[in-house]
C-alpha cells in the first residue's frame, strides 16, 4: 500500500479522501489555494501545501506545480477526487511519467471516455445501447442544423469533453440553433478547454440511472448496482438515491451487465460510473462514463457496505478487488442531498461569504460529508457545494422521513443555502411516489417554489423572524434608558450610535 | 411605546413588546425568552417552541435573519418611524423614479444584451454575469427604459456594483 498520497482537490471530496487515508494509515498531503486557507481539508490533512492564487488555473488546475510538489514531498500516489484533473488524460500521463501512481483509471481509458464522441463509437461497437445522434463532432452550425433536421427536434447540443451538465443545451427549433451553437462552444471551451460539440436526440421524460462499477488491474470487474439521479436542476444533480425505485430486478440485471460491458470495452480499472437515460418503458441508453469517483458515491457505500475510496486506494496499489460480485447486496435505501450555497428563490444565484454559524445534523442513519465549517469562506472561484447530506433507512419511505428530519436540524448562517429548497422537494408527493424524471424541476416547478414554501410553514418562520427583531429593538431602547449595561447581544446595541 | 412595524421580505407585521417576557401579535400574547448562543446566533423560545436563529446586522434598522433553513431580510421600525417614512415615500413617488440595478454577486460580465435607451419589460434578460463557472442571467427587476449602463462587457464587477439604471 502507499506511504503518502497527495490529494489534488479541495472541499468535501478532499476531506473524504483524507479520512480514508487516515483510516488506512497512509499519510495525506493536501493542497490549498489562497482562497481555501479556512477550508476543512486544509486543516484535516497530515500535511498541507499552499499551491497558489485562488483562480483554479493558478492552483488546483496547475499541473506543473502539483506534480513538482508530489515529487518534492515524495508522495507515491495522487488522488484527483472529482472535477479538476480527475478526467484529464494529459495530467494522468504526466503523473504516470513522473513515476507516481494515479488513483484512477489509465490515461487511455480516460481519453477514450473523455471524448463523448469516441465513447459513443466504442459503445456502439460493443453493443451497449447509445442515445441516437452523432458519434463525431460537428464542425459548423450549418452542418449541425442539417443533422438536427434529420434526427428531429428537440435535440441536445453537448460538449464532447463535457460532463456534470456544463456545456450542454437543448434546442427546440432550428431557429435557435445558431445562438445555442455559439454559446455551447464558448462554455465548453472555458470549462473543458475544448470546443468540440456533438448532437444527441432529446429523450422525452427520461430518468437518470447510473451504475457504479469497479475494476482492478488484473481484469476483474464488479458492479455495485444502480443509483438514480433524476432530481436535477440545469442538468446538475441535486438529490441522488440508491437503489432506484423505478428499476426492477430484471432491468437491474440488464443495465448492470451493460455497464460492465462498457467498462470492459475500454479496459477500465478503478472506480467508474456508467450513466444511462431510461425511458418510461425502462429502455436505457448509454449517456457517458464518468472515469472517476462520483460526487454521489456515498449512497452506494451506505447500501452495499463497501468503502469505495479505500477500494480505490487498494486497487491503485495493484491489489485485486477485495470482494466478489456475489458479495454485493442491496441493503435498505440511501438518499443524498447536495447542500449548495445558492438562493433558490432568487434564480439560484450563488451566494458567497463566511459561514458564521453552523449546526450539523446527526443521529441515526445520518452521514454528512462536509468540506467547510464555521469560519470557512465560500468563495466565488469554485463550485458552490458546501456539503453532502446522506441518510440511510430500511426502505425508501424511512430514508425520506430521515432526510426531512436531518434537513430540519441543519443550520448554516452567513450565506444563503438551498436547504429549504431541498426540504421542499423531499416533501412533494411525486417525489415520495417515485414519479419524477430529469425534467421534474422545470420552470413550472420553479415558479411554484414560493407558494409551496408558504404551504410548508415559511409564513410561520417569517413571523418568528419578526418577533425576534421586535424584541431586540425594544431591548436596546430599554437598556439605553436604564443604564450603560452592555447586553450580551451587544451587536444590536451598536445601532444606538448609527 | 414599544410598538413596532417589522418588514420581512416585503410583508409587514405589527408587534408590541409588552415586557421582558411577553409580546403581542395579531391580538394574542406570546411568552418569550431569548438566550444568545454566540456567533451572532440565539435561541428563542416562543411559548413552548424553541427556535435557533442567526441575526446579521446590515444597517441601523435592517438585519439578515436565518431560521429554519430560510434567510429573511428584516427591517425594524417603531410605529412612529414607519409613519414618518411612509409619508416621505409617498412624497417621493410623485417625483420621477430612477432605479439602480446592482450586481448580486462578484463575477465577470460576459455579455451585455441591451443598450442604453432600450425599453424593457420586467424579467427581460439584460446581462450575463459569470460566477462560479456558471452563466447567470441578470433580469430587469422592473419595466421601463435603460437610462445608463455603467459597466463594460468582459470586465469583472464586485458585489453591489451598480450595473445599470432603469427609469
Amino acid at each position: 500500500m502507499f506511504r503518502k498520497v497527495l490529494i489534488a482537490n479541495r472541499g468535501e471530496i478532499a476531506v473524504r479522501i483524507i479520512r480514508a487515508c487516515r483510516e488506512l494509515g497512509i499519510k495525506s498531503a493536501a493542497i490549498y489555494s489562497d482562497a481555501d486557507k479556512t477550508a476543512l481539508h486544509t486543516k484535516f490533512a497530515d500535511e498541507s501545501y499552499n499551491i497558489g492564487a485562488p483562480p483554479s488555473s493558478e492552483s488546483y488546475l496547475n499541473q506543473k506545480k502539483i506534480i513538482d510538489l508530489a515529487k518534492k514531498i515524495k508522495a507515491d500516489a495522487i488522488h484527483p477526487g472529482y472535477g479538476f484533473f480527475a478526467e484529464n488524460a494529459k495530467f494522468i500521463s504526466a503523473v504516470e511519467k513522473a513515476g507516481i501512481i494515479f488513483i484512477g483509471p489509465s490515461s487511455e481509458s480516460v481519453a477514450l471516455m473523455g471524448s463523448k464522441t469516441a465513447a459513443r463509437q466504442r459503445m456502439q461497437k460493443h453493443n451497449v445501447p447509445i442515445v441516437p445522434g452523432t458519434t463525431k463532432p460537428i464542425i459548423s452550425a450549418v452542418e449541425g442544423k442539417n443533422i438536427g433536421k434529420e434526427i428531429g427536434y428537440p435535440i441536445l447540443l453537448k460538449a464532447a469533453a463535457g460532463g456534470g451538465g456544463k456545456g450542454m443545451r437543448k434546442i427546440n427549433a432550428p431557429d435557435d440553433f445558431e445562438s445555442a451553437f455559439d454559446a455551447t462552444k464558448r462554455e465548453s471551451l472555458k470549462a473543458f478547454a475544448s470546443d468540440e460539440i456533438y448532437i444527441e436526440k432529446f429523450i422525452e421524460k427520461p430518468k437518470h440511472i447510473e451504475v457504479q462499477i469497479f475494476g482492478d488491474k488484473h481484469g476483474n470487474y464488479v458492479h455495485l448496482n444502480e443509483r438514480e439521479c433524476s432530481i436535477q436542476r440545469r442538468h446538475q444533480k441535486i438529490i441522488e438515491e440508491a437503489p432506484s425505485s423505478f428499476v426492477n430486478k430484471e432491468t437491474r440485471k440488464k443495465i448492470t451487465q451493460a455497464a460492465i460491458d462498457a467498462a470492459k470495452a475500454c479496459n477500465y480499472y478503478n472506480a467508474g460510473t456508467v450513466e444511462f437515460l431510461m425511458d418510461a418503458q425502462r429502455n436505457f441508453f448509454f449517456l457517458e462514463m464518468n472515469t472517476r469517483l462520483q460526487v454521489e458515491h456515498p449512497v452506494t457505500e451506505l447500501t452495499t457496505g463497501f468503502d469505495l475510496v479505500k477500494e480505490q486506494l487498494s486497487v491503485a496499489s495493484g491489489k485485486k478487488l477485495s470482494f466478489k460480485q456475489s458479495e454485493v447486496k442491496i441493503n435498505g435505501h440511501s438518499i443524498e442531498c447536495r447542500i449548495y450555497a445558492e438562493d433558490a428563490e432568487n434564480n439560484f444565484m450563488p451566494s458567497t461569504g463566511k459561514i458564521i454559524y453552523y449546526v450539523a445534523p446527526s443521529g441515526p442513519g445520518i452521514r454528512l460529508d462536509s468540506g467547510f465549517e464555521i469560519g470557512s469562506e465560500i468563495s466565488v472561484y469554485y463550485d458552490p457545494l458546501i456539503s453532502k447530506l446522506v441518510c440511510w433507512g430500511e426502505d425508501r419511505t424511512i430514508a425520506i422521513e430521515r432526510m426531512k428530519r436531518a434537513l430540519s436540524e441543519y443550520h448554516i448562517a452567513g450565506l444563503i443555502t438551498n436547504i429549504s429548497f431541498l426540504k421542499l422537494i423531499i416533501q412533494q408527493k411525486d417525489f415520495n411516489n417515485g414519479k419524477f424524471d430529469i425534467n421534474y424541476l422545470n420552470e413550472d416547478f420553479m415558479n411554484k417554489i414560493s407558494s409551496l414554501q408558504n404551504e410548508l410553514g415559511k409564513e410561520k418562520l417569517m413571523e418568528v423572524a419578526a418577533i425576534f427583531s421586535a424584541i431586540h429593538k425594544s431591548k436596546f431602547s430599554m437598556n439605553h434608558v436604564s443604564s450603560n449595561h452592555v447586553d450580551n447581544i451587544n451587536r444590536w446595541v451598536d445601532q444606538l450610535y448609527e | 411605546m414599544n410598538e413596532y412595524v417589522i418588514t420581512v421580505d416585503d410583508k409587514k407585521k405589527n408587534i408590541t413588546v409588552l415586557n421582558n417576557s411577553e409580546i403581542k401579535l395579531n391580538g394574542s400574547n406570546i411568552n418569550y425568552e431569548i438566550i444568545p448562543s454566540g456567533c451572532e446566533s440565539y435561541l428563542m423560545r416562543l411559548n413552548e417552541k424553541v427556535y435557533e436563529l442567526t441575526a446579521v446586522k446590515k444597517s441601523a434598522e435592517s438585519y439578515l435573519l436565518i431560521v429554519g433553513g430560510h434567510q429573511f431580510e428584516v427591517t425594524v421600525r417603531t410605529a412612529l418611524q414607519e409613519k414618518a417614512i411612509k409619508l416621505l415615500e409617498d412624497a417621493q413617488a410623485v417625483s420621477h423614479h430612477l432605479r439602480e440595478v446592482k450586481a448580486p454577486m462578484p463575477g465577470l460580465l460576459l455579455k451585455i444584451k441591451r443598450n442604453e435607451g432600450d425599453t424593457i419589460s420586467q424579467g427581460d434578460s439584460i446581462m450575463i454575469l459569470e460566477a462560479m463557472k456558471m452563466e447567470n442571467d441578470l433580469r430587469a427587476p422592473a419595466a421601463g427604459q435603460i437610462k445608463k449602463i455603467l459597466v463594460k462587457e468582459g470586465t469583472a464587477v464586485e458585489k453591489g456594483a451598480v450595473l445599470f439604471t432603469i427609469e
